[in-house]
Order: C-alpha cells, then structure tokens, then sequence
C-alpha cells in the first residue's frame, strides 16, 4: 500500500467531528480476493469506484460498520480469528481485534447504534456452545461474551430497542476437522432475539425444516427481519431459504413459483432489503441466481441471472450486487436492472456492507 | 489453517485476471437466459454429446453400482450385529463394507454432502479424538438410544459409522461385542449405517442420476447444464485425490523428524495402506470416465499416471502405520505419495480444460 497517497487523498483531519459525511467515505465496503491470491477490503463509491483497497491476513468475509465515525471492522472468514479496525477515509487499519483462546470469529458482527459496543458472533467450539463476543468500540477491548441462544451463530444486527437478532446457524463445527459439519443430525437453527445485558433470550424462532440453516439476516428500518438460509437435507427436497420475520410473528417463508426456486439450489448465500425497504433479495452463488421478493405481499418479484453472484447491499432506494467473477450490478427498486461495472481482477467473497445510509 | 483445506469444497484454482474473465463466460453459458452472454458453447471444444458421455460413463461404471454395493455391503454388516454375530463374522462383513466405500467416498456432494452422510458414513480424520469420546460416553452411559432407530440419528455423528464400528471390533480392550449393551450399540451403528447407505443410494438412483441425464438435454433441476455433472464429478475427484495426499498418507507421515503413526486412517483393522489402494482404484476409474474428452495421447498420459500410483501402492510395506516410523520403509510410502501427485497433476491438466473448470468463489466454497 502507498501510505503517502492515501493520506494525500484523505481529508486533513479525521477529527471527532468528521464522520461518514466526509469528502471521500465509500458507500459500500466489500471482501475480495485478487488476481495474485491474496485477500483484500475494498471501499466502493456511490458508482463502484475504488476509494481504497486493503490488504487482509487471511480470506475476509463481512465487515461490521460504526454508526457516526468512519471505521468498520473487518472480520476473518470463520474459521479465522481476526477483527481488522479499519478507518474508511483513508483506507488504513488502525487496531486488530483477536479472539480468545478457543474461540473464533463466524465472519460477521455489528456496532450499537450508540457507538459503544460491537458485538460478533462466535464459536466457543472449546465448550461447545455458541456466544456473542462484547467489545468496547472506542478502545476495541474485549467486555466479555453472552451466550447466542444457539449453535454457530453466524450474524447479529442490532435493532432500534437494543435488543439483538441473532441467526444461530445451528451447526457445530471444530477448527481441527476444517469446516465439516458435525451435528447435521441434530441441528437446530433459529433465530433468536436476546437481550444483551442480561444474556437473555426474548425470543426464539426456528424454520420449520431443522436441517435449513438459518444464519444470514437484514433488516428493515420497521424492525422486519431477513433470512436466508442454506438447505443441509438431500438437494430435491429443498425449502424455501429466504424468510420473513417480525417479532411476535411466525416466520414467513418465501418462496419462487415452479422450476425457479429450485434455480436457487437450496442455498441463500446473502439477503439484503433494497434502501426503500420494498424489495428483499436472496442470492445463490450455486445457482446463478437473486431473487427478489415484494415485501409487503411476499410475491415474487424477479430473478437476476449473474454467475456466482453472493454479495447484497441497500444502494440508493435499491440494491447493489456483487459477485466472484468481478461484476458488480445495481438493481432498481421495481426490481429491474439499472447498470453493471467490472471490477477486473476482484473475485467479490460473500458479502457487501452499506457504510452510509 | 485455510478455509482452502476443505475436503468437501476441493480449492478453485486461483483466477487471474484472464481466468477470472473465462471462467464467468464458461458458467455463463450454462444460463440461456442470461443477459452477460450472448453464446452457447464456450468451454474448450468439448461437446454437449461427450460431456454427456462422460456423466453417463461416471453414473454406470461407479456412481451406480458402487452405491449398490456399498447399501448391499452395510446391510449385511448391520444384519451379522443385529444378531451379535462372532468377532470374526464382524470383522469380515465390517472390512467388506468399508472396501465398498472406498469404492464412492470421493463423491462428497450432492446426496453424500446431504443430512452429512459422507462424514456419518466415515468420520476422519479426527485430531481431537471424538470417536473415542463418543463412544465410550454411550458405553460408560448404556445410553437407551440405541434402541431407537430415530433417536440414534441425532447421536454425535462421532458415534456413528465405519470409525465407531472399527472401535468397537478392533481397539485391544474394546468390550465384548457379543452380547448385553456393546452388542446393543454395534447393532444400532451398524443398523443405522445401513439405512445411511440405503439413503445414499435411493437418492442417487431416483434423484441424482436421473437428474443428470436430464442435464445433458438442459432439463435438469439439481444440474442445470451438461456441464455442470461433468464438473462435479471433477471437483470430487480432486477433492479425492487431496484427500489421498494429504491425509491418508501426508498425516501419517508428517515430517522427517516426527512421522504420526495413529493418523493413519483405521489403523486399528490394519486398512490404511489397502484405503489408499482402494482409493487410487476408485480414483483412475473415474479419471477414465473422462476418455471421451480426450485424445489419444492425453488418455495415455493419464493412465499412467494412476497405475504408477497403484503400482507404488501396492509394493509399499504394510502396515502403513508402522512403515512410516521406520527410515528403511518410510521412503516406500513417500514415493507413493509423489506418485499420486504426478497422477493428480496430469488429470487436472488434462481434463480440467475439457470440461471448462474455472469455478466460481462463492459457488464451491459457501459460508
């Protein structure tokens, strides 16, 4: 990395009144990898433009973005155990976060809305359970952990009321057998609503077909949660893998009509809402394919062919796709496509973040 | 440790910047209604009618039959346990049946990859030791599940399968299996090992198969384009072939200076050496179910390079375990282990332009 051009092209100062309004803060933030085989986070302008690129240790995978000052937190694809402080102006790591000893990172995490606190789902895999690590988010220490109400937590999003949502995967998993999942069996997947003061669950929902593993989810300014899920079961017996949730509610499975849902192969490998809410999409890097529901009737809206495609962000008042041939496309809020750019030599990993609303 | 080291999603080759680009129009063909693509046919010359030939090869010579043998083998194993049957009797149906599996174990996808058959099926490697764990812990507990078929599903899958079997009829120690709670829980593990293989073959046999003889017309559902089966059918021989190197013989050997004897795979029934036999067997039959793809000289190439490997194999010094501690032999087992990444090398060569391999990130290798 240049450090000298990226402080030219930073502001002057990054002063606590300099957050994500300032000159130059992308809008979305994405894990790549790149032609020489190495891991990146790269900030995207509102048009797909690069405004920094930084080298990761190890593969990446989501990003957990501060509310009011320019920094995100670049998380290790699990089973990795590194948390990368990044400042987004001027594209330079500014503390690392690590796991403790036996645990590791499930590649996801968000801050409170107050800036406080950052909270990452992770594998306890020495005790076997799954927990939420706390951390300060001004100094990044690490306050303690909270049980997630599941096995394999993989994403938490922080609601308006403080309370979490957590998507508890349900499988168990050990860094020394290398990804395999070990409870297929007995998986239990939900997602759980927690109180993360007291270590308390709310509120737990769990799709009806148990070997769905529910672990990545959105939300909606309303509170309406996002699911997406990926089958375990034998492929010709898949459900739906996107849902619908809100609290006090059951969850609402969504679901293609005919021969497209099976395009998705089981597997909801990222979801997202469009930034006006309408719309929320699922992608199937297996499949090739998004598809997009209409939110308040839950009808299907229309399915994106884009190979390998994964990565789902809000843009604008609709959505920005990414995926691991190096495409990135941005779809209107009725569901249409609106412009595509290549990013040559970037083969997009699993998630995008919107950085600013 | 990478996340590349999976033995379920073999490594994608990394794309470079022209790489990349090919492999998106070569998964974009397979998409008639895509908008990025405006051509039919992309990858290499290999036609719809020899990618087709290449899935059914696969699906009559080792798909189907194996999975046959492996439900035909599974069963009589759980009907010798189901009557507490002599060590011997046990012995023999057990070795009989992971012979079987050696035969499709490579083949981690699809129904073997559902509910986690294949790990169900075989569990290993296992650093951490969970077989013995769970084993003893329904031997110490008399667990009562194991009178309940659907209940035994839900065990640890450690308890399960060829490794919990193997423990059981073979560890020095191990209770005796004829009779009370041992004979119990052999009885469920075999039994329920059984209904795994029937599974696996049922899906192969009603779903799977069909499906992809229906890819090769573009009427698939699971395998959308025909070469899409072809592709899988590669990825798993890859992933077979790693699994070879790396753990059947790379784990046992470890270093010059510290060899790891009990990370040979089943040691205890003395199979190591005869898994990798069976392994490198199941492998090359696969590799020729690719013959269609290529020429004359190309399908020479590559035979010989899988029966090197065998030969090797076979004049290596059993046991496996034993011969990697001992300087006189170890070097027998290495050069096994060269020979099986000469013959992996050529195959990859040679058949991965074939079938126009360049897969994608997310699509092989999810979270």
């Amino acid at each position: 990395m240049d450090g000298n051009f990226r402080e030219a092209a930073a502001p002057e100062s990054l002063g606590s009144g300099s957050g994500w309004g300032a000159a130059g803060a992308p809008a979305h933030l994405g894990a790549a990898r790149t032609p020489s085989g190495g891991f990146v986070l790269v900030g995207l302008a509102a048009d797909g433009g690069e405004r920094f690129r930084l080298p990761l240790p190890d593969r990446g995978h989501a990003a957990a973005v501060h509310p009011s000052r320019p920094l995100a937190v670049a998380f290790a694809r699990r089973p990795g155990t590194f948390g990368l402080v990044v400042d987004c102006l001027e594209g330079r790591e500014v503390a690392r976060l690590e796991t403790p000893q036996g645990v590791h990172f499930m590649g996801h995490g968000c801050i409170s809305a107050d800036g406080a606190r950052l909270y990452t789902p992770e594998n306890d895999y020495g005790r076997g359970r799954g927990i939420l690590g706390v951390w300060d988010a001004a100094d990044w220490r690490r306050l303690g952990e909270v049980p997630s109400g599941g096995l394999g937590p993989h994403d938490v999003i922080e609601m308006a009321d403080g309370v979490l949502a957590v998507a508890n995967g349900g499988i168990f998993t050990d860094p020394a057998m290398e990804r395999q999942k070990l409870n297929l069996g007995s998986m239990r997947p939900n997602l759980v609503y927690l109180d993360p003061d007291a270590g308390r669950v709310l509120e737990a929902v769990a799709p009806e077909a148990r070997q769905a593993s529910l672990r990545h989810i959105a939300m909606r300014a309303d509170g309406t949660i996002a699911a997406a899920m990926q089958w375990e079961g034998e492929a010709a017996r898949a459900p739906a893998v996107l849902a619908l949730h809100r609290r006090g509610e059951a969850l609402r499975p969504l679901s293609a009509p005919g021969d497209a849902q099976a395009r998705l192969k089981g597997y909801g490998g990222s979801v997202a809402f469009s930034g006006d809410g309408g719309l929320a999409v699922v992608t199937s890097p297996r499949g090739g394919v998004a598809h997009l529901f209409d939110v308040a009737s839950g009808a299907f809206a229309a399915q994106i062919e884009q190979p390998d495609v994964c990565g789902a962000a809000p843009a604008g008042p609709g959505l920005l796709l990414s995926d691991g041939m190096g495409w990135l496309r941005w779809i209107g809020s009725d569901g249409a496509e609106v412009r595509r750019r290549e990013t040559p030599g970037l083969a997009w990993d699993n998630h995008l973040v919107r950085v600013a609303a | 440790m990478s996340d590349d080291r999976d033995d379920l999603a073999p490594r994608a080759p990394r794309p470079p910047r022209g790489p990349a680009r090919r492999g998106f129009m070569a998964l974009g063909a397979a998409m008639v209604a895509s908008p990025f693509v405006g051509s039919r046919r992309t990858s290499a010359a290999t036609s719809t009618e020899v990618l087709a030939k290449i899935t059914e090869l696969a699906l009559e010579k080792q798909v189907l039959p194996g999975h046959k043998r492996f439900a035909i083998a599974t069963a009589a194993l759980a009907e010798a346990a189901e009557g507490c049957a002599r060590p011997s009797v046990l012995r023999a149906a057990y070795h009989r049946a992971f012979d079987d599996w050696m035969g499709i174990s490579h083949l981690r996808f699809g129904p073997a990859e559902a509910e986690g058959r294949a790990l169900a099926i075989e569990f290993w490697p296992d650093p951490r030791g969970f077989v013995r764990r769970a084993v003893e812990g329904l031997l110490a507990d008399e667990d009562p599940v194991v009178d309940d078929p659907e209940g035994f599903r839900e065990v640890s899958v450690a308890a399960r399968g060829l490794m919990a079997i193997e423990r059981l009829i073979f560890e020095a120690g191990a209770p005796d299996v004829t009779k009370g709670y041992p004979c119990r829980l052999l009885a469920a593990i075999a039994g329920d090992l059984a209904r795994t293989a029937q599974a696996l073959q049922v899906d192969w046999r009603d779903s799977h198969a069909p499906d992809m003889r229906r890819a090769a017309r573009g009427e698939g559902a699971i395998y959308r384009s025909v070469e899409e089966p072809p592709r899988a059918f590669y990825t798993a021989l890859m992933g077979g072939a790693r699994m070879t190197l790396e753990k059947r013989l790379g784990e046992p050997l470890g270093t010059w200076e510290r060899s790891w004897p009990r990370k040979a795979e089943a040691w205890r029934s003395a199979r190591s050496l005869r898994n990798v036999e069976l392994s490198l067997q199941a492998l090359s039959q696969l590799a020729e179910c690719f013959a269609p793809a290529l020429e004359a000289k190309a399908l020479k190439d590559q035979r010989s390079g899988w029966e090197r490997a065998l030969q090797m194999t076979r004049r290596a010094p059993a046991p496996l375990d034993q011969a990697v501690e001992d300087p006189g032999r170890r070097f027998a087992i290495e050069a096994v282990q060269s020979s099986v990444a000469t013959a992996r090398e050529r195959f990859e060569h040679l058949a991965a332009p074939a079938v126009g391999i360049s897969p994608g990130f997310n699509a092989l290798d999810g979270d």
